[in-house]
């Protein structure tokens, strides 16, 4: 595919996921709709390196991000100061107009200003028929806003004008290293990962029994306690990988055969740790019910397990600068599932569903969810108990407000459902 | 007919980067006044894909 065409692709692609945003309700969906498009357009403006930084830690870490940042804050005055040579506009008519203009403005308004001040100073009359003439009212926030959003157009439109090719010289002194000391500090990592699976294979296979024989562990407990810390350490593998990958002497075969072996083993270990963190999400859920948390959290695991094996097909080939599109693919599909997924909606019909089975329910939290969630309300409310039916119309009721959109411009599919499914709920 | 000539002529000896800066300033400009209608004292919604459709088309 051409580059043209790429980059066209990438923000057709943006422009899509920001059309999610009137589809769902949910604000968690609405920034992940908004990060993914802002990834692809970053995508589709960034001039990727051409030397060994291509597809390497630094470069998505380091150089991506402030490059980026550097466009966005600099774009518009670069357009303005840089791109425009104002001098070849100098001899056109309208400029010199302009001029003209502008010079009899400066030479008038100092007079203006001295003039202006004494007269309405000594005339009350006079100050009053100013004062009427400029009593008009005007929000400042307007300027603030036209201000951003042309700073943010402007550093957007720019690099998709003139795409320019940047020298990264970053890696000339960066020290390699060789397989020994690859194979050490990825031996030990994978010792201590190794340790650890010991342990979670116990309780992986050995079921609830092992738990519940440990003295004050109870299942919810045993879960609670480590599912965010899993989850955490499983998303640190990649980035961690990465580092691994550039700091690796390209030239020395022993070095990169042992940076693969490692990193098989590692990620075969990470497997059943991201199996333990899943497992832990299970019994969570079962004990408490499900959270937007914890549905994230499942999907930031399954995109997390695609990139893992995408890093396996490309960075340990040696074809890492192939690496970052399909990342960046995979999390747009991750996102794209959630919308399809409806985390509200899935919420509310696990958290009611356990409420039918009569498991307790937290009607804040339900009540508390985006309009996504009001239609499986609707179908699952009248198979509860009439007290509990009472609690959720009731909590609806008194934050009714929120559903109803200011004006046509916060509009969103899910709202507009969402609106008469409250009208029907709350109808005595 | 001089006059018109002559403007031709400079217009024509404006460079290609120049005019398409200008352009893009008169986008931007345009850009920050659409963004100001669609997202003064409103929530985000369907604001965002017309503001982002505007920038995709300039």
């Amino acid at each position: 595919m051409s580059l043209q065409r790429l980059t066209l692709t990438l923000v057709a692609g943006a422009w899509l996921f920001t059309l999610l945003i009137a589809w769902r309700d949910s604000p968690a969906l609405n920034c992940l709709a908004t990060g993914t498009a802002l990834l692809l357009v970053g995508l589709a403006i960034y001039p990727w390196a051409q030397n060994a930084l291509r597809g390497s830690i630094v470069e998505y870490c380091l150089l991506m991000p402030l490059y980026l940042l550097g466009l966005m804050m600099a774009g518009l005055l670069a357009l303005v100061l840089g791109d425009i040579r104002w001098r070849e506009l100098s001899h056109l008519r309208p400029m010199q107009s302009l001029r003209l203009v502008l010079t009899g403005l400066l030479l008038a308004v100092p007079f203006l200003i001295l003039f202006g001040v004494l007269f309405t100073s000594a005339d009350a009359v006079y100050l009053q028929l100013w004062r009427n003439l400029f009593q008009f009212e005007f929000d400042g926030r307007h300027l603030v806003l036209i201000a951003l959003f042309a700073w943010l157009a402007g550093g957007l439109l720019r690099p998709l004008l003139w795409r320019e090719e940047i020298e990264m010289r970053v890696d000339q002194e960066v020290p390699r290293v060789g397989a020994i000391e690859m194979g050490i500090a990825l031996g030990l990592i994978n010792l201590l990962f190794i340790s650890f699976v010991a342990v979670q294979i116990r309780y992986l296979f050995g079921g609830a029994s092992l738990v519940q024989v440990t003295p004050n562990l109870t299942y919810a407990e045993y879960a609670r306690q480590g599912f965010g810390q899993l989850v955490l350490a499983s998303l640190f593998v990649l980035p961690m990988l990465l580092l691994f990958d550039w700091l690796t002497d390209r030239q020395n075969r022993v070095a990169r055969r042992t940076l693969q072996v490692m990193a098989v083993l590692l990620i075969g270990l990470l497997s059943v740790v991201m199996a333990s963190a899943w497992h832990r999400l299970l019994l969570y859920q079962q004990a408490y019910g499900l959270t937007e948390l914890r549905v994230y959290a499942a999907a930031a695991m399954v995109w997390l397990g695609l990139t893992l094996i995408w890093f396996l097909l490309t960075v340990l080939p040696g074809r890492r600068e192939r690496f970052s599109f399909g990342a960046a693919a995979l999390i747009a599909a991750v996102v794209l599932g959630l919308h399809l997924v409806n985390p509200d909606a899935l919420i509310a019909r696990v958290n009611l569903q356990r409420a039918l089975q009569g498991r307790r329910l937290d009607v804040d939290y339900l009540t508390a969810r985006s309009a996504d969630a009001l239609p499986v309300i609707e179908a699952m409310l009248p198979r509860l108990p009439a007290d509990q039916q009472q609690a959720v119309r009731e909590q609806l009721r008194r934050r009714s407000s929120w559903i109803h959109t200011r004006d046509w411009r916060d509009w969103n599919w899910s709202r507009t459902i969402g609106k008469q499914t409250l009208q029907r709920l709350l109808r005595p | 007919m001089a006059d018109a000539q002559s403007l031709e002529q400079a217009v024509a000896s404006v460079e290609g980067r120049t005019r398409a800066g200008l352009a893009a300033v008169g986008c931007v400009l345009l850009l920050g006044l659409l963004g100001d209608g669609l997202f003064f004292e409103a929530g985000v919604g369907l604001n965002l894909p017309l503001w982002s459709a505007g920038v995709v088309l300039s």
